[in-house]
């Protein structure tokens, strides 16, 4: 059973459905319609476009003006005289062409005088490169081709003839007909000339394969659309010959319209051309062109039954074509549609008096703005003409490389499915395709032992900082218990009270003298004799809480000065000294009841800045200070008359509590009072810190404490100034606390040292 | 580095390079100089105290008004502070209606706490042996011991062993030669720091 399938889905269907029972698409859409196939999906100005041209059908009185007039000259011209340019447009076109054009005419003359085939003798004249190629190219030729199904008797004669011809040729005779020989005056012109259906191995050349595909369909598909004289108008159209006549209105159709009709050969598969024994056409007239003619100009004959060509020769003379190089060279870009590529020819038709097929003012402006073949040339130039900021618009897909996957599948068309028919509209399965599992990687390194080593060394560190570290656990600070606080306490208190009360101390008076003791006496009670009033500095840096260590000492002191009639300047850098130093000039002007101590001595106060004070004092102490305690001026006092400077001073008395305050004293003062005695008297604690200025002679004499204060009295001998009720209680609570930490001591030695016989005495 | 506060360094080793050159070299032209630096060190010494002062107070009023953990303490302080400055501002630091607020407050209530701290001392040194044996601990308690026996005089008397005075006396040089070393140490420390400032190595004044 035979079947057709269907152009639209690409389903197979009984011959005998006049629609696809797939998808209801029109089996025979030429045959259904009578019209050319894809004039249903013409636009309108398309169709405009092809009304002009006369149906295939049409009788002589039919025909437009133009046809018969060329029809005319056709019949008043005969095919044996010489070919003259019979129209003034032709004029222009160079002898070759003109040549050529004659031949052409004579071509179109022919269907109109069927009774006048082309004559063999005429192809004898062309090269027998044309030979070969008409005998290749004959029945897909532009000339010729013409495939429809209508009946024999519809044909017009001259219709027939080719049909004869046609005839002839599936016979495998190679017809030399001139007619149908290509001047190489059409070198430059576009291609048009292509075979309805390639053969495979033309269509697997990788140059020509996408490109120019579209373009010779739609150039296959309208020639066998069109009828003889369409093609005898697009043969004078790329003949460039202006043609007032008969201006075919376009060339050729988008690709997208005639897509389907590729197809078309199954329907008419009587119709097909002999492929397998048609050698290759070239896909451009360049393979016409000139360079292929022979010297002479003259063409070799085939003899009939044999074919043009054997497959060694088709190889070589294919090797001779260099097809990348042409269709380089005619490369038509896919984006600009096949109709405009043809326009620059319409447009110099219409230059040149031609009637053009649509009113100007009816054309959109980028159509009436269609550039000639040089701009059609530069119109081909690579996109990366386009203006910057049109660039910059472009999807990423548009500018990203695609894969050559994706370039083969947009040349498959959709066989089945809502979509069947169309091409490459649907690159979702392609997309799919193109991600692939990502490859695995071997995940096994190549580790040297050194670094193994390193590995070892960083996973110890890691390891040992998340290992837990013990602490040391130390034992608890036991306090101390209160009993033991208590009894401490209680026991001090008492020995403090029973050296009070009993007055007796342990060794008796102290007999023996250090050196800083005796010298501070002797320098104290030797004043008077340098100055019979002698001016006494007195610096109290004292607190109140160790006062009564240094009192006794400091009163015994300023009393012995107050009897030698010394007038007495206080000075202290603490705030709160200023009210101890009156507190003890006034018990130590008790005991010197004929000393008066608002004349004979000057509170100055407190002195701020400490260290950075006493140097100022040392320098000018009339400007460091200049009121006293009580707001008077200083300068007026009696005790700082005659006083401008530190060094008229007889002596320095320092009470001090602390060895830090001795030292800024000795340090700030002691330079710029060299060589007056510097006596102090200072708390115990300070002492150990003094006795390097003492060793050093910096510090004339030094009493401490209250041992130094018992020293002092001795010394001195002064009538009722010992005290020993203190100096027993003193003494007695010294050496209690000395045996209580020695017994705390022992006792807690012992008892470290034999823990496990305590404890096993407890069991 | 880029030096931080170029105008505080600058003043600092300049005031510090003048009173420098004033001790060393007491020209007039200096002494001046460097007296007048110190006067108003003095100055802004007093009006530092005077901000502690201020600041003392703030710290525990704000102790005191705190809304949660009241230190109640601090209502003594200013139970104390409020009319001593009353008073001191009214009569002058120098009436005699003002000193009883120090002998009879203040140096009692030191004195006392001097005393507690004989104590505390002895309780410690007592148990110093139970909470921490070592021989550091043994070395100060027997320290402890023999320069209390040696201050308390009980062997400065014409009764005690000579060969006892003349140890005890021999070992009274040691606290001497510690002091020594002290004193010697704070010396170049203040030396180097010194130097330190005037060559700008330290700024403590620009942190």
């Amino acid at each position: 059973m035979d079947t057709v399938i269907c152009p639209q889905c690409g389903s197979v269907n009984p011959s005998e459905n006049e629609r696809c029972q797939w998808c209801l698409a029109p089996l025979h859409p030429v045959q259904d319609s009578g019209q050319e196939p894809f004039s249903v999906d013409l636009p309108d100005w398309l169709k405009d476009i092809e009304a002009p041209s006369p149906p295939p059908e049409s009788t002589e009185e039919e025909l437009p003006d133009w046809l018969l007039a060329l029809r005319q000259e056709g019949e008043s011209t005969s095919l044996e005289e010489p070919l003259q340019p019979e129209s003034e447009p032709e004029g222009f076109l160079a002898p070759d062409l003109e040549g050529f054009l004659s031949l052409g005419k004579e071509k179109k003359e022919t269907p109109i005088v069927p009774s006048s085939p082309p004559e063999p003798s005429e192809s004898e004249t062309f090269p027998s490169w044309v030979n070969q190629s008409e005998g290749l190219t004959h029945a897909p030729s532009a000339f010729e081709a013409v495939p429809t199904s209508q009946p024999e008797e519809g044909l017009p004669d001259w219709l027939k003839a080719l049909r004869e011809k046609e005839e002839l040729l599936e016979g495998g005779t190679p017809i030399e007909s001139g007619e149908e020989s290509t001047p190489p005056t059409l070198a430059g012109v576009p291609p048009t000339l292509e075979v309805e259906k390639s053969p495979e191995w033309l269509t697997d050349l990788p140059s020509a394969s996408t490109e120019d595909k579209g373009f010779e369909i739609s150039e296959a598909a309208l020639e066998e659309q069109e009828p003889e004289s369409s093609a005898v108008n697009r043969a004078e159209s790329l003949e460039g010959e202006p043609s007032a006549a008969v201006v075919p209105p376009f060339t050729e159709i988008p690709e997208d319209l005639t897509a389907w009709y590729e197809e078309e050969p199954v329907l008419f598969p009587e119709e097909q051309p002999p492929l397998t024994s048609t050698p290759p056409l070239s896909t451009d007239e360049e393979t016409l062109s000139v360079e292929s003619l022979d010297a002479e100009g003259e063409r070799e004959e085939f003899p009939l039954g044999t074919p043009p060509f054997s497959e060694e020769e088709y190889a070589a003379w294919l090797d001779q074509l260099n097809l990348e190089e042409t269709l380089i060279e005619e490369e038509v870009p896919p984006q600009v549609p096949a109709f405009i590529e043809e326009a620059p020819t319409e447009t110099t038709l219409m230059s040149e008096g031609a009637v053009p097929p649509f009113i100007e003012s009816e054309l959109p402006q980028w159509l009436a703005e269609t550039p000639t073949d040089e701009s059609v040339e530069a119109a081909v130039a690579p996109t990366a003409e386009l203006p910057e900021w049109l660039e910059a618009m472009r999807p990423v897909e548009a500018v990203a490389p695609l894969p050559a996957q994706e370039s083969e599948e947009d040349a498959r068309i959709e066989t089945s499915g809502p979509l069947a028919g169309y091409q490459g509209v649907l690159p979702g399965e392609p997309e799919a395709l193109r991600y692939s599992r990502p490859p695995v990687h071997a995940v096994r390194l190549n580790v040297s032992e050194k670094q193994r080593a390193y590995v070892a060394l960083l996973e110890s560190l890691v390891s040992a900082e998340s290992a837990p570290i013990s602490l040391r656990v130390q034992k608890p600070i036991s306090t101390t218990s209160p009993v033991l606080r208590l009894a401490i306490t209680l026991l001090l208190a008492a020995v403090l009270l029973l050296g009070l009360t009993s007055g007796t101390p342990i060794s008796g008076l102290p007999s023996l003298f250090p050196a800083e003791a005796v010298a501070f006496a002797t320098t104290a009670n030797t004043l008077a004799s340098v100055h019979p009033a002698p001016r006494v500095l007195v610096g109290v840096e004292v607190d109140a809480g160790f006062l009564p260590e240094i009192r006794t000492a400091s009163v015994n002191v300023l009393s012995d000065l107050m009897r030698q009639n010394a007038r007495l300047v206080f000075i202290t850098t603490q705030s709160n000294a200023s009210v101890l130093a009156i507190t003890l000039a006034q018990q130590a002007a008790q005991q010197v009841p004929e000393y008066a101590l608002s004349e004979q001595s000057l509170h100055l106060g407190y002195l701020a800045g400490e260290a950075t004070g006493l140097a100022a004092f040392a320098h000018q102490p009339t400007i460091a200070v200049t009121t006293t305690w009580d707001g008077q001026v200083a300068s007026n006092a009696l005790p700082l008359l005659g006083i401008t400077g530190l060094q008229d001073f007889d002596a320095i008395l320092l009470v001090t509590d602390s060895g830090e305050r001795a030292r800024a004293w000795l340090e700030q003062v002691r330079p710029l009072f060299p060589e007056r005695p510097l006596l102090i008297i200072a708390s115990a604690q300070a002492a150990p810190y003094l006795a390097p200025y003492m060793q050093s002679g910096q510090v004339t004499g030094l009493i401490s404490g209250l041992v130094g204060s018992m020293m002092y009295t001795r010394l001195t001998q002064k009538a009722g100034g010992e005290n020993p009720a203190l100096w027993s209680a003193y003494q007695m609570g010294s050496l209690t606390i000395a045996l209580l930490i020695l017994l705390g001591g022992l006792g807690s030695t012992l008892r470290a040292a034999f823990p496990a016989s305590k404890t096993t005495s407890r069991r | 580095m880029a030096m931080r506060s170029p105008i505080a360094t600058a003043i600092a080793i300049g005031v510090g390079v003048i009173v420098l050159l004033g001790y060393l070299f007491p020209l007039p032209l200096l002494d001046p100089l460097r007296t007048l630096f110190l006067d108003w060190a003095i100055i802004l010494a007093a009006v530092a105290g005077l901000v502690a002062i201020l600041n003392l107070f703030r710290v525990h009023w704000q102790k005191l008004s705190a809304p949660r953990n009241r230190d109640y303490y601090s209502l003594f302080f200013i139970l104390g502070f409020v009319p001593t400055l009353a008073l001191g501002l009214l009569y002058g630091s120098g009436d005699a209606r003002i000193q009883p607020l120090i002998t009879a407050i203040q140096l009692p209530i030191e004195a006392s706490l001097v005393g507690l701290l004989t104590i505390t001392f002895a309780i410690s040194a007592v148990r110093l042996m139970a909470t921490r044996r070592s021989w550091i601990s043994g070395l100060f308690l027997a320290s402890t011991i023999i320069f209390l026996l040696a201050g308390s005089g009980i062997f400065l008397s014409d009764t005690a062993p000579s060969f006892l005075r003349n140890t005890l006396g021999a070992l009274n040089f040691l606290p001497g030669a510690g002091a020594r070393g002290i004193l010697l140490g704070i010396a170049l420390g203040s030396l180097l720091t010194g130097l330190r400032v005037l060559l700008g190595i330290d700024r403590p004044y620009s942190e």
